[in-house]
């Protein structure tokens, strides 16, 4: 069980990069993205505090990055209201996608790398062909009314969480989309790893599991504090424990079916812990906060150094 | 050369000389010239010079050189056939040959080469058709790879030579020898034994030899046959002498149970080493048979190790056996060989559950028409609606809002649930009051009839009570409701779902920007008065309003009970079009009205309104779900919603909606800014069944009397209610800019304005009876009509049989259309700018509505007709034509424009007049007209394609157009009696011209000849002719 919670602090990175806007884990968890408020991109192996590479080309602080399915694209998305996709070998912006009208919250690829779905502040999603040479997106769905916080992308599906206190979800497959009022500005929404339940955070110091096809309520966690910021949460690899960040340097752990908390980690700031990246596979948490970024283990895990 | 003879003598016989020598140059003798190329001869092999110049000989040198006889070639000579008649005689090429040809270079030359049998293919060619032969049909023709497996007999060329030399197989090849040297040779041979073979025992042969001996002498034996050593190079990487199992050994072609080892022999007598290979080594004392018969046994077949169930020979996986017996307990069926069960059991794969029905979903569609009916029946068998009964449903249906399903989603809750939101609000908001404060929810469809009159009960403390209450305005209020219940009946609720979803949205908005104090009438009290189209006669009126009533109600029929016994036959029958036609006519303006606007959520009494300090008071029911945790059906919105092509190729998802054309959310979008959609019916707003929270519609929700001026005495009253449509401004505004001000200032002279709306739908009556009416209307003067006056024109047009009077009628018609939409934006302009309240009259109401709603799917342009200023400006010029041009129809518009008092006659219901005179007008047009006028256009087809295309064409054009018509008319008319021959002829030449394009009837046809300076010059002329006419104000009674 308490392999389960990464409750150890194995290294804290110092990015260098002005404040840290989001960690990322890649696809399987190898390595992660740092993006920096001073427009850069950094590439780690936070396992090993190795920096990698640095990608260069946004015009002001980026706040989303992710990387894709094979390694070989990166796409990120910041206030200089473009999307844009790295390579990450030669680091060389492949495109830029303009269109948003206003700060790009949050990117993320299609299960494929082939899609780029882009959520602004301008109340749309775009949806980002890669593979075509136009520059204009695929699709614009326009049915949030405010800000559009957080995206998640399924194999068939677009979840979005909005500031106008929905979560959308695109099913592509059966073509709808289903729109759950959440009763307050959503700002961070995730598929659980099952892919039956959506973890949604929203500004009232709340985490909820959401069925996903019903849209009820399964479970509350309460305990932390998050009613200004957009702070990540996150599910464990296992789906065992919620994760998410907290105002007051905190990142809060409940266990999923108890709604218990479990665990706090001190970061010893009093930051909020507004990003969190979860490792798809091990027991290892990302944690962003500041200008650095933090690697939580299970505390059986060797130290770092 | 002497040296060489020199040098032969001297060492003949060590040296061999090849090549010539080069001549010594004596020391005086003079330098040989060098031979030019020129000089150089070729000469054949023989020494003869074969090619010749015609110089150097020519056709004598080819006569004696090559052809060698006078008469050219030697002829063959004849040889008589008689004796090998049967011969077959055949020449070869080479018979023409002489030896040049076969030579080196010739044409055939003969070298030595290896026979086409012995080249490869050659051979292997007639070895597979020697296989092929042996084999039969057996092996395909194409299968080589068994034809090569036959080997043909047929012998090497080395033993068949050896054969023809005597040698016989088995016998060594050499000279014969005699039996003594032989057995010389083989005692020699027989000297040491190497290896592991034992010498060979002499045994009794050498005493058979003996006795052969005497008769032997003279034999000579074939040499012993010896095999020859071969050296094989070793390619491989086994010890030396190695040697794999010999399948014939180990397999021999009889049978052998290999399965059994072999009968162990009795080898004790012999000797130790026997059987082939190196032998056993010396430290092994028994090594029985090893080398003997090979036995499988011998060898391990398999890798692994033993196993219980005895299957030696078995070589399939080892698991297999051993894993099928471990088949678990529930698996029913048979595992394929080879293959196990998975201990990690598969995920089941997820099923999709069908959408959810909603709760009162029946499978069969039962119209709620009736219900509705009754619910109005109610309404109007109560005596005496007053003001103050006025209900939240009476208003709705007032605005034309769908009968009243509003209720709240606590309808919905049980007992418990209500109780449990009881005690988790506060004390102070009771139940009720949340529930009334919860502005609308608009509930499914399906909700039952039952709960919609509950409904109704309880929506009865949002009664508006009006302070106002004078005769006219009840009336109005009573005309109003039974306006509304006419749109009941075919306003579609769904977009009233929107509607209303989108108003509570926006509700806590419009209360903190407009406070409660503004209006304290009902908002819509002066508009509705303007559903009078027969304020001028009240009997009418009167008779009117009952017959909405009545129809209301149900009634087949309904004005049959309503004629008054003075009428005759005739005015009936027109006055029950008339009835019809507003009737329908009036029906949509409610339902626009109804998305412009959100219902008050306070009471208009109470000058002050507490507003919750916590949002609490007026939370949508979404909010309040999801405050009390009932995440879920009350939460969800569950939309059609289409992706893109391209998106769903990209996620390896397949077109859920192939072939839909929309994406996103299938509702129609509109331009946020477009005067189109004041202009646009809402009935033709395509809102889906589910989509209840709808993006808010284009209009701003925001009192828009402006467009609707009220009566004087309200002005004051409204002039609060501002329009802030901003930037809604389009071409219009540019092209309109000096007019602008001009229907500002006479923004109260409602009347000019003449726009109008003509329902196709209604058109069943026939032109003849419309006629009649229009003449009858024209002869009584006062009494207004609800015939719109497009509609007679077109039932004119349909009858018409003159030429030039329907054409005239149809450009006016064109003209006409336009002038509305500036018109409208005119008014809103005007409204913007304005500071100070615009009047707000009844009568101007009616023009903006634009729609009927029966059909639900009109185009703005489709059937309805607009009459402008310039309609009525073309008759005024009509009016100077000649007389020829008269006929029935324009008699009619002639005696109406005769009767100056054009601002009682009107034609429909309330037409407001043109706000601006003519002439600014006409200036106007005139200015835009000259931008634009192409005077190349000189056909115009009244046809009603055209006009239907016309209309669907921008305003700005048809402006541009009519105008032009107008001129053209103007132009024809007065060149009409000097080129009255010349007309016909164009008119052919014109026809057969277009007459692939336009199909037309003849008399429909009307062609305007014309050039571009008579047009200019005429241009001059109307405007002249038109500021000549002072102050009259035209009006659509004047040309009707």
């Amino acid at each position: 069980m308490s392999r389960d919670i990464p409750s150890k602090l194995i290294q804290t990175i110092d990015c260098k990069q002005g404040a840290v806007r989001a960690v990322r884990f890649n696809a399987d968890g190898t390595y992660c993205l740092t993006c920096g408020s001073n427009k850069t991109i950094k590439l780690w192996n936070p396992h090993r505090d190795l920096l990698l590479k640095s990608y260069q080309g946004h015009g002001y602080e980026v706040l989303d990055a992710q990387a894709g399915c094979d390694n070989s694209q990166i796409c990120s998305g910041g206030m200089d209201k473009t999307v844009r996709l790295f390579d990450v070998a030669t680091g060389k912006a492949l495109r830029t996608f303009r269109g948003h009208a206003g700060t790009v919250n949050c990117v993320k690829f299609n299960e494929e790398s082939t899609v780029i779905l882009s959520g602004a502040i301008d109340s749309t999603i775009r949806a980002w062909d890669t593979r075509s040479r136009k520059n204009e997106p695929v699709q614009v769905m326009d049915e949030a009314k405010d800000s559009v916080t957080s995206i998640q992308v399924s194999d068939h599906e677009i979840l979005s969480g909005s500031a106008d206190n929905h979560v959308r979800r695109y099913d592509l497959r059966i073509g709808r989309m289903m729109a759950d009022y959440i009763g307050k500005p959503v700002t961070s929404v995730t598929f659980t790893r099952d892919g039956q339940c959506i973890l949604v955070s929203s500004l009232d110091d709340t985490l909820r599991l959401i069925d996903k096809d019903t849209g009820e309520l399964l479970n509350e966690y309460k305990g932390h504090k998050n009613s200004e910021y957009k702070i990540d949460g996150c599910l464990n690899s296992k789906d065992t424990h919620i994760l998410t960040g907290s105002e007051n340097g905190l990142v809060c752990i409940w266990d999923l079916v108890d709604a218990n908390m479990v665990e706090k980690l001190d970061h010893s700031t009093m930051r909020a812990i507004h990003s969190l990246s979860y490792h798809p596979s091990d027991t290892c948490l990302l944690t962003a906060s500041g200008d650095k970024f933090y690697v939580w283990k299970s505390k059986y895990a060797p130290s770092g150094d | 050369m002497a040296l060489s003879m020199k040098m032969d003598s001297d060492e003949e016989e060590s040296f061999v000389i090849i090549g010539k020598q080069v001549e010594q140059l004596e020391e005086d003798e003079a330098r040989k010239k060098p031979v030019s190329v020129h000089d150089l001869t070729v000469k054949d092999s023989k020494g003869r010079q074969r090619f010749h110049g015609a110089f150097t000989g020519g056709f004598s040198a080819g006569y004696f050189n090559s052809v060698g006889t006078k008469e050219g070639w030697a002829p063959s000579t004849f040889v008589s056939s008689r004796s090998s008649r049967n011969d077959q005689v055949s020449q070869k090429a080479e018979d023409f040959m002489d030896e040049d040809d076969f030579g080196e270079h010739g044409i055939a030359p003969r070298k030595i080469a290896t026979a086409e049998s012995y080249t490869s293919e050659e051979r292997q060619r007639k070895r597979k058709a020697l296989a092929l032969a042996v084999t039969g049909d057996a092996i395909g023709q194409k299968d080589t790879t068994l034809i090569d497996l036959v080997v043909p007999d047929s012998l090497p060329i080395g033993i068949r030579l050896l054969r023809k030399m005597g040698w016989k197989e088995g016998q060594g090849v050499g000279p014969r020898i005699s039996s003594k040297n032989r057995k010389k040779k083989k005692n020699s041979n027989e000297g040491k034994v190497y290896g592991c073979m034992m010498p060979d025992v002499p045994n009794s042969s050498s005493e058979d030899e003996g006795s052969d001996e005497e008769y032997l002498k003279n034999v000579t034996f074939a040499p012993k046959d010896s095999n020859p050593i071969s050296f094989d190079a070793k390619d491989n990487v086994h010890g030396i002498g190695y040697r794999g199992l010999n399948p014939s050994a180990a397999l021999p072609s009889a049978h052998i149970n290999l399965f059994e080892p072999p009968p162990v022999r009795s080898s004790k007598g012999k000797r130790g080493i026997r059987g082939k290979g190196f032998g056993v080594g010396a430290l092994e004392d028994d090594d029985d048979d090893i080398y003997g018969v090979d036995h499988l046994s011998n060898y391990d077949m398999s890798m692994d190790i033993e196993d219980d169930n005895h299957l030696s020979g078995w070589t399939a996986p080892k698991g297999l056996s051993k894993d099928s017996g471990s088949t678990p307990v529930g698996y029913v069926g048979k595992l394929l060989a080879g293959f196990t069960l998975s201990t990690k059991s598969q995920k089941p794969s997820k099923v999709y559950p069908p959408p959810v029905l909603p709760r009162h979903f029946k499978p069969v569609h039962k119209f709620k028409g009736p219900v509705v009916d009754e619910s109005i029946a109610r309404l109007t068998t109560k005596p005496d609606v007053k003001k103050s009964t006025l209900t939240a449903a009476d208003r709705a249906l007032a605005l034309g809002e769908a009968p009243v399903v509003v209720g709240s989603v606590f309808d919905l809750l049980s007992e418990e649930d209500k109780d449990k939101m009881k005690k988790a609000k506060s004390g102070k908001l009771s139940l009720e009051e949340s529930e009334n404060s919860a502005p609308v929810f608009v509930k499914p469809v399906e909700n039952s009839p039952a709960e919609m009159s509950s409904n109704k009960t309880k929506s009865s403390r949002w009664d508006l009570t009006v302070r106002k209450t004078n005769e006219t305005e009840l009336k109005n209020k009573k005309e109003k409701v039974n306006e509304h219940r006419n749109n009941v009946a075919f306003s579609p609720s769904t977009s009233f779902q929107a509607t209303l979803s989108h108003q509570s949205s926006l509700s806590t908005t419009s209360v903190e920007s407009t406070p409660p104090t503004v209006s304290t009438k009902p908002l819509f009290a002066g508009n509705l008065t303007a559903y009078k189209p027969f304020a001028k006669t009240p009997d009418k009126q009167e008779r009117y309003e009952k017959y909405l009533s009545l129809m209301n109600q149900g009634k087949k029929d309904p004005y049959l009970e309503i004629t008054s016994g003075h009428m005759t036959e005739w005015e009936r029958e027109r006055e029950k079009d008339e009835f019809i036609r507003a009737s329908k006519l009036y029906k949509p303006l409610s339902n626009m009205m109804a998305s412009r606007f959100t219902t008050a959520k306070f009471d208009d009494e109470t000058k002050t309104v507490d507003i919750p300090k916590e949002e609490g008071n007026d939370k949508s029911d979404k909010d309040k779900a999801a405050e009390m945790k009932m995440f879920g059906q009350l939460t969800r919105d569950n939309i059609e919603w289409h992706p893109d092509k391209v998106l769903c190729k990209r996620f390896n998802v397949p077109d859920p909606y192939p072939g839909s054309s929309i994406i996103g959310l299938p509702t129609i979008k509109r331009d946020k800014y477009s005067v189109y959609n004041f202009l646009s019916f809402p009935s033709q707003e395509f809102v889906s069944q589910d989509t209840n929270n709808t993006p808010p519609l284009a209009i701003e929700p925001k009192k828009d009397e402006e467009t609707f001026p009220e009566t004087n005495d309200d002005k004051k009253e409204t002039s609060r209610v501002s329009f802030n449509i901003k930037k809604k401004v389009s071409i219009f505004n540019v092209l309109f800019e000096d007019n602008v001000s001009v229907s500002g200032q006479k923004s109260t002279d409602n009347q000019d304005k003449t726009v109008d709306i003509k329902d196709k739908a209604t058109e069943n009556k026939t032109s003849e009876s419309t006629l009649t009416e229009t003449k009858d209307n024209v002869s009584s003067g006062t009494e207004p009509t609800t015939a719109p006056p497009l509609d007679l024109y077109r039932a004119i047009f349909n009858s018409s049989d003159s030429d030039e009077n329907s054409s005239s009628n149809d450009e006016e018609e064109e003209k006409s259309q336009p002038e509305k939409p500036v018109k409208q934006q005119q008014k809103l302009d005007v409204a913007l700018d304005e500071t100070k309240p615009p009047d707000i009259s009844t009568a101007t109401l009616k023009p903006s509505v634009s729609t009927p709603s029966t059909s639900g799917s009109r185009l703005p342009g489709d059937n309805s007709k607009i009459q402008t200023i310039e309609e009525r400006l073309s008759p005024s010029i009509s009016n100077h034509q000649d007389a020829s041009m008269a006929s029935s129809s324009l008699n009619v518009f002639r005696h109406s424009v005769s009767s100056s008092d054009s601002d009682e006659e009107m034609f429909g219901p309330a037409l407001p007049k043109p706000s601006s005179s003519h002439e600014n007008r006409l200036q106007q047009a005139l200015d835009d007209h000259g931008k634009n006028y192409k005077p190349k256009h000189k056909y115009k087809s009244k046809r009603k394609e055209k006009y239907e295309e016309k209309q669907r064409n921008r305003h700005k054009e048809k402006s541009r157009e009519k105008l032009k018509s107008k001129h053209k008319i103007k132009e024809k008319k007065s060149k009409h009696k000097k080129n009255k021959n010349k007309k016909s002829k164009k008119h052919k030449k014109k026809k057969s011209k277009h007459m692939d394009s336009e199909s037309s009837d003849d008399s429909d046809c009307i062609i305007v000849s014309e050039d571009e300076k008579n047009v200019k010059s005429l241009d001059q002329e109307i405007l002249s002719r038109l500021r000549d006419v002072p102050g009259k104000r035209l009006t659509a009674a004047d040309f009707m």
